[in-house]
């Protein structure tokens, strides 16, 4: 028997490791790969913008907020009157596309977006007002592409190959894809909580990363929003015709619900698309939109465009139109969105850390609730263990004298 | 027949069954989501409101009976009743096909710390090794044969024995990663997360509930556990003090549990923001996953990761052993000799617990799940049998004639009755209703499809099929007792 154990024991500590096998994505993640020679590519975005960017600069500016795994920059364009000065009674604003590089029309929309302010900032029209209240008042932040890589090779995931345990690049074995990771999961809220799901699996296309924030991208943006406040925010995808809020890594419902539901009416009072949690679609966690209100206390909103990932050139620019009045919408709420958030905002700000601040009083409260669990716990074992064992001698002690 | 050696070696296996898994991932847990110490206050009052109370009772009446639950149920409630005792016995046994897969998990993690080898990626350690069967199978049969060859040696020198030897070393395992985490940097963070009471959380229900579930789940109340360990002692025995250092033993192991668990995953997490959305991911995830890789972030962290897998190994080991035993005392109430009892229902548990092992969805044990959601809460039903089978006999008449015996080295008062009578039945409700609506809520689509593995319907199909199963086959479970 013992030889049978030890053989056991031996055979536990060899056994090798195996890596994991592949899952495919949700259909939905799928892409079907179509060139699209009218799409924007990183280069002829990057060439535009910084030309809008040098022809408009009093209310344009352009920034990088950090370099991809490939050393593509991460353009930031800021649409604000006095667009180099932080001006902070206006209200902050973001706008993002191209978590994923597959869902072309989440940038064009955005690239759309700024060419259309610029042009109509001078326009003596009823448009042209309306942009001029907003960049006069506002600052928006719009990142075209948060994955420049993905947009170039066509994929979803971002474009570092994941590693091995012995640090070797993960091999193609033919199902999924080995290489990047979903920054659109990568987030640091509720990061890797949400299972059954595959995120956790480097060849699949929705895989969370080794750590939250391990990307280069998802870093950039993480330090770009913490030295903003931004009060609401759109993050573009593609595709299906939605608009989610938080929570995705949850099916409750957040604290601000109602307030989240009546901004999403608002939006689909413009472009017509569903409403509904973003869990209700399927359920993901570290996904931006609940970083951005779960950490950032920002309103976050995604929005599914189209009804495909590489629709024709046409049909973009349909989208790009609708979603222009959209982006000037949520710039136009942003100074009040349904009157509490902001005091919300505040409130939310006070509560963090309140137990973590190192007061007396924390302390206090910490050792007596110590000294209390452990007094009834460990005091009544030991308590209990006392009589027992006062008993047990005078069981012997009988014993004996019986005896 | 065979009698316990000595009265620490009752406690210790009592102990051994109680102290579970559960204790060291499911606790830390819930106190960090239901508000640190005031959680810990309702959870305290619920010991003394459910677990033991419960605990008493099953001790006496397996000490009166000498017959495991099947017998129990005969002799105490009446031959209608029977099924009850079976009823307990599918619960724990049931129970026992998933855990011998769980406790293979964690064999297999302490031998990848204990080897060194944590990989800097454990969410691809953790969904490689779940999906690869012959893996998880492989572990599984180690798991159960270990357990398997300690009841096989009998009660003295084998479950006594090992329980004398590991009981003890669990705390001490537990200790040493407690203080370890302690002594991190930002552990404090941890301690005032774990301790100081948000008294808002007080007024909560959600607070009160889920502080009964722990601990009806924690003291392995209703499992049969009790009535069976109590067969095993002599006429002159103490039942009352032994419940209550059974409860308070459990208790104290959960205490260390949670402060190694939480201090660690907030000293060694960036922010407390952080820490708590870990301590918010679901037990294995936070265990196999996150804990896994935080360990590794601190140098000895490898070591005291072996040290807490050693000590999740032994809190299973122990609990396991007292599944089988359950199962194998009413086999051998049936007149099996317990060679051929224990064969049996290791072959059983090994085949039954495939699927379990096998049926795996991206990182997520979808099977496993489903079997623990069903079942965790049954044994919440054999908790109200057992409650049942006293007020049967007369819940007055049990306390002054089977707990107060004389041999008790603590006198039992007329508490007792009225938890049993009054809080009993009422804390039973609450729970079942809040778990009907919980199983419910999450699903607002497909609580109705017995095929939601965590659903409403799946509870009730399972529950049903076997209630009816087992009264129909009441008179012949009932008849083979022999005495």
């Amino acid at each position: 028997m013992k030889q049978v154990f030890a053989l056991i024991i031996i055979i536990c500590f060899l056994l090798p490791f195996q890596p994991a096998p592949a899952v495919n994505g949700q259909a939905h993640y799928i892409s079907e790969a179509k060139e699209q020679s009218t799409y924007h590519s990183y280069a002829s975005m990057t060439t535009e913008l910084t030309g809008l960017a040098e022809s408009h600069s009093d209310i344009v500016s352009m920034f990088s907020i950090g370099t991809t795994y490939e050393g593509r920059k991460l353009w930031v364009i800021k649409l604000s009157d006095n667009p180099d000065i932080d001006e902070s009674d206006e209200p902050d604003v973001l706008y993002m596309g191209a978590h994923h590089g597959n869902e072309k029309p989440s940038y064009e929309v955005l690239i759309y977006f700024i060419n259309y302010v610029t042009e109509k900032y001078y326009e003596n029209s009823n448009e042209g007002s309306r942009v001029r209240y907003v960049v006069n008042n506002r600052e928006l932040y719009i990142v075209p592409m948060v994955n420049p890589d993905g947009v170039e090779a066509n994929k979803r995931k971002s474009q570092e190959p994941n590693y091995g345990p012995l640090g070797n690049p993960l091999p193609d074995i033919g199902i999924g894809d080995p290489v990047g990771v979903d920054l659109n999961r990568n987030y640091d809220y509720m990061w890797g909580m949400v299972y059954p799901a595959d995120s956790a699996n480097p060849y699949s296309n929705t895989y969370q990363g080794e750590s939250a924030f391990c990307e280069l991208e998802t870093q950039a943006v993480r330090d770009f929003v913490g030295s903003h406040d931004f009060v609401l925010s759109l993050s573009y995808h593609t595709y299906s015709e939605l608009i989610l809020y938080p929570w995705g890594y949850t099916p409750q419902p957040t604290d601000d619900d109602e307030l989240f539901r009546g901004i999403a009416n608002g939006i689909s009072a413009i472009n017509d698309y569903e409403v509904m949690q973003a869990s209700e679609l399927y359920m993901t966690s570290g996904d931006a939109c609940d970083w951005l209100y779960g950490e950032k206390v920002s309103l976050a909103f995604t929005i599914e465009l189209g009804k495909e990932h590489s629709p024709p050139i046409e049909e973009v620019l349909n989208i790009s139109k609708t979603h222009v009045l959209v982006n000037l919408y949520i710039a136009e709420i942003a100074d009040n969105p349904g009157g509490e958030w902001v005091i919300r905002e505040e409130k939310a700000k006070e509560d963090k850390g309140s137990i973590f601040d190192d007061t007396l009083g924390s302390f206090a409260a910490m050792s007596a609730m110590m000294m209390i669990m452990f007094g009834v716990v460990w005091g009544g074992l030991a308590k209990c263990i006392s009589i027992a064992v006062k008993s047990e001698k005078m069981k012997v002690k009988h014993g004996k004298m019986e005896k | 027949m065979e009698k316990w050696k000595s009265r620490w070696g009752l406690i210790f296996a009592a102990m051994g069954a109680a102290i579970g898994t559960g204790n060291i991932w499911r606790f830390p847990k819930e106190v960090a989501a239901n508000g640190g110490g005031a959680f810990m206050i309702a959870w305290i009052i619920f010991l003394f409101t459910w677990s033991i109370p419960l605990l008493i009772a099953e001790f006496s009446i397996g000490k009166k009976t000498g017959l495991g639950t099947i017998g129990s149920f005969k002799v105490f409630a009446g031959k209608k009743y029977a099924f009850m005792g079976a009823w307990m016995l599918v619960v724990s046994t049931v129970i026992g096909f998933y855990y011998a897969v769980v406790m293979g998990w964690v064999i297999r993690y302490f031998t990848v710390a204990a080897s060194g080898s944590i990989p800097s990626n454990t969410s691809v350690l953790w969904s490689g090794f779940i999906s690869s069967p012959f893996e998880v199978i492989f572990f599984q049969l180690v798991a159960l044969l270990v357990s398997a060859y300690v009841v096989y040696r009998g009660i003295a020198k084998g479950i006594e024995v090992v329980n004398k030897i590991l009981i003890p070393a669990l705390f001490i395992l537990l200790l040493i990663a407690a203080v370890w985490a302690l002594c991190l940097p930002g552990a404090v963070n941890g301690l005032k997360f774990l301790f100081i009471p948000r008294m808002e959380y007080l007024g909560r229900s959600e607070t009160w509930i889920s502080a009964l579930a722990q601990s009806a789940w924690s003291c392995s109340a209703g499992m049969g556990m009790a009535i069976t360990y109590a067969v095993y002692m002599r006429r002159k025995d103490d039942t009352a003090l032994n419940a209550f250092i059974t409860g308070f033993g459990n208790n104290a192991a959960s205490l260390i549990a949670g402060i190694a668990v939480i201090c660690t995953v907030f000293a060694l997490s960036s922010t407390p923001d952080a820490a708590m959305g870990t301590m918010e991911s679901e037990s294995f995830s936070l265990t196999f996953v996150h804990l896994t890789r935080l360990f590794t972030l601190m140098p000895g962290g490898v070591f005291i990761a072996a040290i807490f897998f050693l000590a999740m190994s032994f809190a299973a080991l122990t609990s396991m052993i007292s599944g089988f035993e359950i199962a194998v005392r009413n086999f051998m109430d049936h007149g099996w000799s317990r060679h051929k009892s224990l064969t049996f229902i290791t072959i059983v548990t090994f085949l039954l617990g495939l699927p379990s092992a096998i049926i795996v969805s991206g990182n997520a044990p979808v099977f496993l799940n489903n079997q623990d959601h069903v079942w965790g809460m049954g044994l919440i039903v054999s908790g109200l049998f057992v409650a049942f089978a006293v007020w049967k006999y007369g819940v007055s008449r049990f306390r002054n004639e089977l707990i107060n015996t004389g041999y008790n080295d603590i006198r039992i008062g007329a508490w007792w009755d009225f938890v049993i009578i009054v809080l009993f039945p009422l804390q039973f409700i609450v729970l079942i209703l809040w778990y009907f609506y919980q199983s419910i809520s999450m699903h607002p689509g497909t609580w109705f499809n017995p095929m939601e593995p965590t659903g409403f319907a799946t509870v009730i199909v399972q529950w049903i099929l076997v209630i009816v199963a087992l009264i129909m086959l009441n008179k012949w479970i009932g008849r083979k007792i022999i005495k």
